[in-house]
């Protein structure tokens, strides 16, 4: 809509919805660059700089708003902010299938296999066993499905073309992917901890039928119960900064899944010596320690393990970072 | 407000290599607000990538695109400067089309209600709760024009909007970008089809493999490639191009051998004579004088398709007096249409 007229009138003051039938200027097409006749009204280069009659449109129409954008300044609030951004991340986190399911699965995974060890444990217990460890072992299965988790929250973004849209709402990539990592450990962690603690009074349930009593206020208990969940938000993270690093999904959860697990069982394979040197830095090594009561030998206590695993998750996150700002998108 | 003739989009001495591949060649442009500006260009001329910079998504080799003098990336209110469609449809596809838009309204803390409003806009109220993933491409471009009009931007960068939209989502994002122009935007909108842009645009920016080509108002555009050209019939075409080869020589003195002077005379298909680099009028003189028959003499002007393939395809016609044939009337290299083919173009366009 090109003429004043049409535009001017104010039951189209903006847009026209698709099949709202909008009267079409008949002189459209085909005149375009008449020579000896710019800017004669009715012809859409009424607006080229040389100046028809039509130009101008700044200080005619500006009466004329969109209804919905009426005033001057209809969204003062509108600022783009880490605030925001956390906002924005969590809607995008709960309404995804991926999110729903992958969380089903980790939680029916951990406290399910959890509670199985521990009614297998628990039938032939000997003095050494860590009781409350067993009863999270769950973890060894389900942090491999909180890797899904955690790198699909990045990589879907680009498998899918979104982070594009993503990234023109809030150009500082750092604030993007910080926000996001902040709302795949916090998700994480909820599910952690409920796993963990689901699974340990299932477990203590199991347990005192056999007589054996376990107690969150035994010593260290809490701490490796609090501390199951701290391993699936650490998890994620790393996975998420996997995810970032790679921007692909198989990618991201292969290599994920290799280092928390592949890398694991190929220690076992390493002649004794190297196998306690090199074991107890490995991420799945020293990260759970954090869900250990009893001292185990040759390994990291439960805290310095963690805080190893926790670098871990730190490089690759920073790794992630650093793709984020660098390459392309 | 924006000030009137203010360059919003400044894009200077930008460039972008993939590779050995380079998308964007030093390009140096603005895009004024109040005017639908088109970005022309064949396929893989380095549009989508030149949008890409300028939204700061991809990092450019050297040179700068700013918006309102700002890089896109320290934008404060991104959505609320500008709106983007991009190519490829940029959507979680397991995600609904309303929590798709209110996730990018939470960004910039837009209110619930902009959803709405934005999906009721392009018409896709009644699907708000269908995964995007099931969307057609129209639908999804829908989306795409929805989530770009969300912040009711100043700025619209629209990469080929019309793509795969029905012709009744054709003539609405044509009207919508026209009231959008009107209103004081700046619309930058990219395509490869001459024929919606020339219905669409005021002013154009064209280029070709990362080059500017043309930076110009739509009419100066078709101008500058069709000012002199002549269609001449003639029962003696060999004589007259003779004749118009032998008064183009000064002209070639020049020495450059597409320089503002030349004089190129082409065969159509149905025989007549495709003269450019002279007015009408001299053409009759020098027949007259000649004493050859002129049978029609028609000053032509191409389509906005038709100027847009003489500026972007290499020079490859034959120059008078340059590269003569042996009865003096050159064989036409390629292209240019007899009239009859520039009338229909324009009467199809006008029945659209």
């Amino acid at each position: 809509m090109s003429t004043p007229s049409q535009i001017g009138q104010p039951q189209h003051p903006g847009y026209a919805a698709p099949g709202q039938q909008v009267p079409q200027n008949p002189n459209f097409g085909g005149q375009y660059g008449v020579p000896g006749q710019p800017g004669q009204p009715g012809q859409p280069n009424q607006y080229a700089p040389q100046g028809g009659p039509g130009f101008a449109p700044n200080q005619q129409y500006q009466q004329y708003q969109q209804p919905a954008f009426a005033g001057p300044d209809p969204f003062p609030q509108a600022k783009a902010t880490f605030g925001t951004a956390l906002r924005s991340e969590w809607t995008k986190i709960r309404t995804v299938r991926s999110t729903f399911w992958t969380l089903l699965i980790t939680a029916v995974i951990t406290i399910g296999l959890g509670s199985l060890i521990a009614a297998g444990s628990s039938s032939h217990p000997s003095p050494d066993d860590d009781l409350t460890a067993n009863s999270m072992s769950g973890l060894f299965f389900g942090q491999l499905v909180i890797v899904v988790f955690g790198a699909m929250a990045i990589t879907a973004e680009y498998s899918t073309g979104m982070i594009r849209t993503s990234l023109t709402s809030q150009p500082r990539r750092g604030t993007l992917l910080w926000a996001k990592a902040v709302i795949v450990a916090a998700v994480a962690l909820v599910i952690g901890l409920i796993c963990s603690f689901a699974s340990f009074f299932i477990a203590s349930a199991i347990y005192s039928g056999h007589h054996i009593q376990v107690s969150l206020s035994d010593p260290g208990v809490l701490r490796a119960v609090i501390g199951g969940g701290l391993y699936m938000a650490v998890t994620a993270l790393l996975a998420f900064g996997l995810g970032a690093l790679l921007r692909h999904t198989a990618g991201a959860i292969t290599t994920g899944v290799g280092l928390l697990f592949i890398l694991f069982i190929l220690v076992q394979f390493l002649p004794g010596n190297w196998k306690h040197d090199i074991g107890k830095w490995i991420p799945f090594n020293a990260g759970l320690q954090i869900i250990t009561t009893k001292p185990q030998t040759d390994m990291l206590s439960p805290w310095a393990g963690f805080g190893v695993f926790a670098a871990y998750a730190a490089i690759a996150l920073i790794g992630g970072a650093i793709v984020m700002r660098s390459r392309d998108a | 407000m924006l000030s009137e003739g203010a360059a919003v989009i400044e894009v200077h001495d930008l460039s972008k290599r993939y590779g050995d591949k380079v998308a964007v060649d030093h390009l140096t442009f603005a895009v004024e607000p109040g005017h639908i500006t088109g970005f022309l260009g064949p396929n893989g001329a380095g549009k989508s990538t030149t949008m890409r910079l300028i939204l700061g998504l991809d990092r450019p080799q050297s040179g700068t695109a700013t918006i309102d003098g700002v890089p896109y990336a320290d934008l404060r209110e991104p959505l609320r400067k500008v709106g983007a469609l991009l190519e490829a449809r940029a959507v979680h596809t397991g995600r609904s089309a309303y929590n798709h838009l209110w996730c990018l309204a939470q960004s910039q803390g837009l209110p619930r209600k902009r959803v709405d409003e934005a999906l009721a806009l392009v018409g896709l109220t009644e699907v708000a709760r269908k995964r995007a993933g099931g969307f057609s491409l129209g639908m999804g471009q829908r989306l795409g024009i929805a989530a770009a009009l969300l912040g009711d931007p100043q700025v619209l960068i629209l990469d080929e909007p019309v793509n795969g939209l029905d012709p009744e989502g054709v003539l609405w994002i044509r009207n919508l970008m026209k009231s959008l122009a009107a209103a004081g935007k700046t619309i930058f909108v990219s395509s490869h089809l001459m024929s919606e842009m020339a219905q669409t645009a005021d002013h154009l920016v064209v280029i070709g493999r990362g080059q500017l080509i043309a930076d110009e108002s739509v009419d100066a555009f078709i101008a500058r490639s069709s000012e002199r050209s002549v269609l001449v019939r003639t029962p003696q075409p060999a004589q007259l191009a003779k004749e118009l080869e032998r008064a183009a020589v000064p002209a070639q003195s020049d020495g450059s051998g597409e320089g503002e002077g030349a004089v190129t005379v082409a065969t159509a298909d149905d025989g007549a004579l495709i003269v450019r680099g002279m007015e009408a009028a001299e053409i009759g003189e020098k027949a007259a004088a000649a004493r050859v028959v002129l049978h029609e003499l028609t000053p032509q002007r191409a389509s906005l398709e038709e100027a847009f393939m003489e500026l972007t395809r290499g020079s490859v016609e034959y120059h008078v007096g340059t590269d003569q044939h042996a009865d003096g009337v050159p064989v036409q290299a390629q292209g240019t249409p007899p009239a009859a083919a520039t009338d229909q173009t324009s009467e199809s366009e006008v029945a659209e």
